[in-house]
């Protein structure tokens, strides 16, 4: 037995031996991660790539970050091109929003889809925002607030505001998908030099189409999520005599049914809503009253609701999946009769409210 | 029957683990992509029939070997075409057997290279796994047993992980059922066949079940529990990917892995992929000592651990050398192809054979 035991010892050191001649240490400070990148279109063609990379130094507060642009032909030249410029190698794999440019989501953004979506060294917890300035120009402004927030920023808006829930996963999902189009978060540079979220833009196959304002795209997020906490207000008759409600919503389902006889999609909004602000005249103990308050905010929701739809119609853009909906449940589903017949698509909607508590009655 | 010592064989119910963890392999990290070509959403169907089907091949499978003189392949080549023909095909068999090997060891190294180390040669991977593949093979068919089992126990637990992900599925991306003709459903049953391949090595080591009455049922639940897997599993993916997403993907299985997150730990992945070696050692392993046996029964001249240091500089050279893509290619078609020849062509055609000799034996 002492000839096996001696082999085993033999094996064991030799184990020993190529694994650690096998490590490659990647140690934090060694690398160059990119933090957020940016696309751009350059002025005689190809795309212009922009980086923040964050340096960590052993003083914490003195934390710098470095700011990258370059040049190249297809997306898959600039990380080296931009590589060129560091101090360490550059490490894509913790890139945590991705930012276009406007003319550059509007000129088509198919190249850094398949180019840079699909490496495996990408996550899939990556924001993606489409700005209304160049995305450059975004990440200096970006720079100077020297807090490298704006993933948290996207992320907080879609849980407790606005936003529809968004990462790289469903955007890919809606952005290859037959039946759907893709829409991303959009921010801006407001007056005192902060980047803004507001709103999102909607892709028409690979080319940025339409812009919703933030009021539209809570009523996207309350139709495409189930939970969606932003605040909606609705104003209704003149000046004067007008009456404000906000509420908050809390929970929504919707329910998607395609009606093969008919022809049309039916659209059932269960949704349950906090009344944040009300008119004096009306108390939510009376059951009258509150009765009367559903009926004017459904139907001014119902209005807006079919206000936005149309607006997706006539710009032939389906970023909630209706033509996925309706192949779902046709089997003779095709894509181009479908989207040649879907601005006239009917479109049935029935909104269920309740008022779960309003945080003011007393 | 019987020339294996009692003190080498293994009990019944071990068959379900070296049955089902051959059949398991890196094909689960990407099978996905490949059967979408034919039926589309509807594909797990046919892997759901085709592991159905494969029921039918194991009891072929297990009928042969009744027949056979010591309960493997080996005896009944040389039986049924002599000496001289029985031999070679014995051969060609060690053959196939070592290039499934090789291919799920090299397919291994280049997840690797892909995934975690994009910077390091495939040599030293090869080099390392080499000497952990030469201490399993080498300690017999029981530590292999044992590698198996273990196999299927530790990577079961990451199952649960797929609880992780339920937030983002959505059924309508696979639905509407059952909406493909016929022959999409061929082309996806053919793509998917590959994947369930590596389980004809219980030609081999057969003999080395204990009551072999017993294990037969072990037999079939494995492969039972296989084709549940890979359809469930095919399954999920549709309902987490739209179809032309998946499309543009080749690693369906890591990229849903790769959304699972912990406070601590960013990419979840890397730790699965290091978990996969668990289920890639019992298919190199099981194939490579069946080869060996294969070839230590036809020629008994040779050394068993000759062989397998044969084999291993092989398969280094293969892997550190001949790592061009085409090559890559060229060895996953060969080794699909021949493996689907095996069970769909030669093991019926052996099983007829066998019919025969049984009713010439009655008579």
């Amino acid at each position: 037995m002492t000839r096996r035991r001696k082999r085993t010892f033999f094996l064991l050191i030799l184990c020993i031996a190529t694994l650690i001649g096998c490590s490659r240490t990647r140690i934090v400070d060694k690398i160059s991660i990119i933090h957020v990148f940016g696309f751009d279109n350059a002025d005689n063609g190809g795309i212009i790539g922009s980086a923040l990379i964050p340096y960590y130094e052993k003083d914490k507060s003195g934390s710098e970050i470095q700011f990258l642009v370059d040049r190249a032909e297809s997306s898959s030249l600039l990380l080296p091109k931009l590589g060129t410029r560091t101090s360490n190698p550059i490490e894509v794999a913790k890139i945590r929003v991705i930012v276009f440019g406007k003319d550059y989501a509007e000129s088509g953004i198919q190249n850094a889809v398949e180019r840079l979506f699909v490496t495996p060294q990408l996550g899939t917890n990556v924001q993606i925002a489409v700005s209304t300035h160049k995305a450059e120009k975004t990440l200096e402004v970006f720079k100077k607030e020297k807090s490298l927030t704006l993933y948290e920023r996207l992320e907080h808006n879609m849980i407790q505001q606005f936003l529809p829930l968004m990462n790289l996963h469903v955007f890919l999902n809606h952005f290859f998908a037959d039946g759907m189009d893709a829409y991303i978060p959009t921010i801006t540079i407001d007056d005192t030099d902060l980047i803004k979220v507001i709103g999102i833009g909607v892709f028409k196959d690979d080319k940025l189409k339409l812009q919703l304002n933030p009021d539209e795209t809570f009523l996207f997020a309350v139709i495409k999520d189930t939970q969606t906490q932003g605040t909606y207000k609705i104003e209704i008759g003149e000046n004067e005599q007008s009456e404000m409600f906000v509420i908050r919503a809390f929970r929504s389902i919707s329910k998607w049914d395609w009606d093969p006889f008919k022809e049309e999609v039916n659209l059932v909004l269960n949704l349950e809503w906090t009344l944040v602000q009300y008119p004096d005249k009306y108390t939510v103990h009376n059951g009258k009253d509150l009765a009367k308050i559903k009926k004017i905010i459904s139907e001014k929701l119902h209005e807006r609701i079919e206000d936005l739809l149309k607006k997706f119609k006539e710009n032939g853009v389906d970023p909630l999946g209706i033509g996925n909906l309706v192949r779902s449940q046709d089997r003779n589903w095709d894509k181009q009769t479908f989207y040649e017949k879907y601005p006239s698509l009917p479109i049935n909607i029935d909104i269920n409210l309740n008022i779960v508590h309003s945080g003011l009655e007393n | 029957m019987g020339t294996v010592k009692e003190n080498k064989l293994v009990s019944p119910f071990f068959l379900f683990y070296l049955i089902h963890s051959t059949q398991t392999g890196v094909g689960m990290l990407k099978f996905q992509a490949n059967i979408i070509k034919g039926a589309g959403n509807d594909s797990w169907l046919s892997v759901l029939i085709f592991g159905l089907f494969l029921h039918l091949v194991l009891w072929m499978m297990l009928y042969i070997l009744k027949q056979s003189n010591e309960g493997d392949i080996i005896s009944f080549h040389q039986s049924v075409f002599g000496k001289y023909i029985g031999n070679v095909m014995n051969l060609i068999l060690a053959i196939y057997f070592g290039m499934s090997s090789l291919f799920a060891f090299h397919t291994y190294v280049d997840i690797l290279q892909i995934w975690v180390f994009d910077g390091i040669a495939a040599w030293e991977f090869s080099l390392l796994l080499s000497v952990i593949i030469f201490y399993v093979v080498a300690g017999g068919f029981r530590i292999i047993t044992a590698i198996s089992f273990f196999g299927v126990i530790i990577p079961a637990l990451t199952l649960f992980l797929f609880l992780y992900l339920f937030e983002y599925i959505d059924l309508t991306y696979v639905k509407p059922f059952f909406n493909h003709d016929l022959k999409d459903y061929v082309i996806s049953a053919k793509e998917a066949a590959t994947i369930f391949l590596g389980f004809e090595t219980v030609l081999v080591y057969y003999p080395f079940i204990n009551e072999r009455k017993k294990a037969n049922k072990w037999g079939y639940l494995a492969i039972l529990t296989s084709t549940l897997l890979y359809t469930i599993t095919a399954f999920f993916t549709f309902m987490f990917f739209t179809q032309e997403k998946l499309e543009h993907l080749t690693w369906p299985t890591l990229q849903m892995i790769k959304f699972i997150q912990f406070p601590f730990l960013e990419r979840f992945e890397f730790i699965f992929i290091f978990t996969w070696l668990l289920v890639v050692m019992p298919v190199i392993c099981v194939s490579l000592w069946a080869s060996i046996r294969t070839i230590k029964l036809t020629i008994p001249n040779l050394k068993p651990t000759f062989i397998l240091i044969v084999f291993l500089l092989i398969f280094n050279y293969v892997n550190g050398v001949l790592t061009q893509l085409e090559f890559s290619l060229k060895l996953a078609t060969f080794t699909s192809m021949s493996g689907l020849f095996i069970i769909l062509v030669y093991i019926p055609l052996l099983f007829i054979i066998a019919v025969i000799k049984n009713k010439l034996a009655k008579n």
